[in-house]
């Protein structure tokens, strides 16, 4: 065979795909959406290990200084912080996942989905690190949910890990697509943001314990329950085509009390408070209520098309006053197009300490100084919108 | 022209393409779509930027291989649980291409190295020159040829084998 036939016979067999017309360009934009919303947050699934410490929480929003003290696990040779020794990885789309020891990297399980559901979706973790709600999907698309709980951690056992099923009478959208999930210090509220098939997406609130609805709300968010209560914090996005088109969209960091159930049909802005002081500004709300995000965008969390391929820095503010706290540089320029997740993996109660990836540099963040450690392995970044890749 | 309705011609004139060379490379429609349009996505990003390049639909194949090899079989991993579940939620009725991998020559493809299947469907399919692919994959030329001659003779033993490909 020659070089023109061998030409001709590669154009034949791809002719069908060549001839195929382009999905709908909203299928294009609306991953731009996601794309963007999950640049300007940073990485919610691991941020979903808030609210430890009450007196933390109060201290950290009413601005008293908080103790600096030595962090033994941050450090070249990393150990796991204390308390938070296991991540849920889920990395390969949800069939299998696993259970990771943080220290080691080693495989504590491997997690499959209950049948009939056939791959993880979404994952939030509670903070005790014993336990992590998985959103899960049938073959049909049916959304579900259930509870991966470890068990049998003290000294000289080996972990046992047991998933059942939870919430089997909530009522959820058929086909919907789950992309954030997050949980409650108490385990007794669950937030999810699903995207529908006509392209829009909706945040949900569900008691845990009876799979009711506590509100349902058609708008564009990344959830994060703050502190130890029913407190959610809402990256929220909005913005016309045009607005789209052009990189710019309006965006703020909202507050929701799920405490009591909302009428349905209730509006996401009325139902919902401003945080104070980051008004126009994308990110994620740490559990002590001041707001990390990342951004590449030279600008304090200033959205901008053409900022993709700068630096990438972890920027703290304070939720209370809207005053940066601390900038730090965690990722070279192109490090948010990276098949390796960009941001932060996992935080501290009091948001003091932080372990960051940025593309292959993986660093530890103790009151705004940045440390490299090395990790046993380096978190995927979400590439398939919808599949979140860990939870921490 | 307004820069979306610049980009939407863009995207409209050269997805299928796109689309063709990378599912070349992954062997399923499916997943190829899922890169391709994760590619223009990116595109969309900085169309800001890439409106100004004499040819944006080479920034999006490369990115679109970028994200086919480099993550490799981790990615197709992933991307099969979500196709998966793509694919059984669709119609029944087959689109074109769906069945891609199991012709002769997809089969054949899949069964060389990704470096020698790569080179091969730049140079026969997209239509590259053995010098603009090593520019796009930063690799000597003579690597490229290497790769080239090497992925013909391993294609063309694995067609011997299925000889009702040839002419299909």
């Amino acid at each position: 065979m020659n070089d023109t036939e061998l030409r001709e016979q590669f154009h034949q067999w791809a002719a069908p795909l060549r001839a195929t017309p382009p999905p709908d360009f909203t299928t294009i934009r609306r991953r731009f959406r996601r794309r963007l919303a999950r640049q300007v947050t940073v990485g919610s699934a691991a941020l979903a290990t808030m609210g430890l410490v009450a007196a933390l929480l109060a201290s950290a929003l009413s601005g008293v200084a908080r103790p600096v003290q030595a962090t033994p696990w941050a450090s070249a040779t990393y150990l796991a912080p204390p308390g938070q020794p296991y991540v849920f990885v889920n990395a390969s789309g949800g069939d299998p996942a696993e259970l990771r020891d943080v220290a080691t990297g080693s495989v504590v399980s491997v997690v499959r989905p209950i049948p009939p559901a056939v791959g993880f979706t979404a994952v939030a973790a509670v903070p005790n690190d014993r336990m992590f709600v998985l959103a899960e999907q049938g073959a049909d698309g049916q959304l579900s949910f259930a509870e991966l709980r470890v068990e049998g951690t003290g000294s000289g056992s080996s972990p046992t890990v047991r998933l059942t099923p939870i919430m089997t009478g909530a009522a959820v959208p058929a086909s919907a697509q789950p992309e954030n999930i997050t949980v409650n210090a108490t385990a007794t509220r669950l937030a999810i943001d699903t995207s529908l098939p006509d392209g829009s997406n909706n945040l949900t609130v569900y008691d845990m314990r009876s799979g009711s609805v506590i509100g349902s709300w058609p708008a564009f968010a990344t959830p994060q329950f703050i502190g130890n209560g029913d407190k959610l914090a809402v990256d929220w996005i909005s913005g016309t085509k045009r607005q789209l088109a052009s990189g710019h969209v309006r965006s703020s960091l909202r507050t929701i009390d799920t405490a009591h159930a909302f009428p349905a049909g209730s509006s996401f802005l009325a139902d919902s408070l401003p945080a104070p002081g980051l008004h126009g500004f994308s990110g994620s709300f740490m559990q002590d209520g001041s707001v990390w995000t990342n951004t590449a965008y030279g600008a304090l969390g200033t959205v901008s098309t053409n900022g993709y391929s700068g630096a990438t820095r972890l920027l703290e503010f304070s939720a209370s006053s809207g005053r940066l706290l601390h900038a730090i540089p965690v990722g070279p320029a192109g490090a948010l197009q990276s098949q390796y997740f960009c941001g932060v993996l996992w935080a501290s109660a009091d948001g003091r300490d932080l372990l960051a990836q940025c593309g292959t540099r993986q660093q530890a963040v103790i009151d705004g100084r940045a440390s490299v450690v090395r990790l046993p392995w380096i978190f995927p970044a979400q590439l398939q919108p919808g599949v979140t890749p860990f939870a921490w | 022209m307004a820069s979306s309705d610049e980009f939407r011609e863009f995207y409209q004139a050269s997805y299928g393409r796109t689309l063709a060379t990378v599912a070349a490379l992954v062997g399923t429609r499916h997943d190829a779509e899922d890169i391709v349009q994760e590619a223009y996505a990116r595109a969309l990003a900085r169309w800001t930027l890439l409106r100004g390049y004499q040819l944006p639909e080479a920034w999006v194949r490369k990115v679109a291989l970028r994200l086919a090899i480099d993550s490799g079989r981790r990615y197709r991993r992933r991307l099969a649980a979500a196709a998966r579940l793509a694919a059984q939620r669709r119609a029944s009725s087959p689109e074109p291409g769906e069945d891609l991998k199991y012709g002769p020559l997809g089969t054949a493809l899949l069964d060389l190295p990704m470096r020698e299947r790569q080179v091969l469907v730049l140079h026969y399919l997209a239509d590259l020159p053995v010098d603009a692919i090593a520019r796009e994959f930063g690799l000597p030329v003579g690597t490229v040829k290497t790769r080239l001659s090497a992925g013909r003779r391993h294609l063309e033993e694995r067609l011997a084998q299925h000889p009702e490909a040839v002419g299909q």
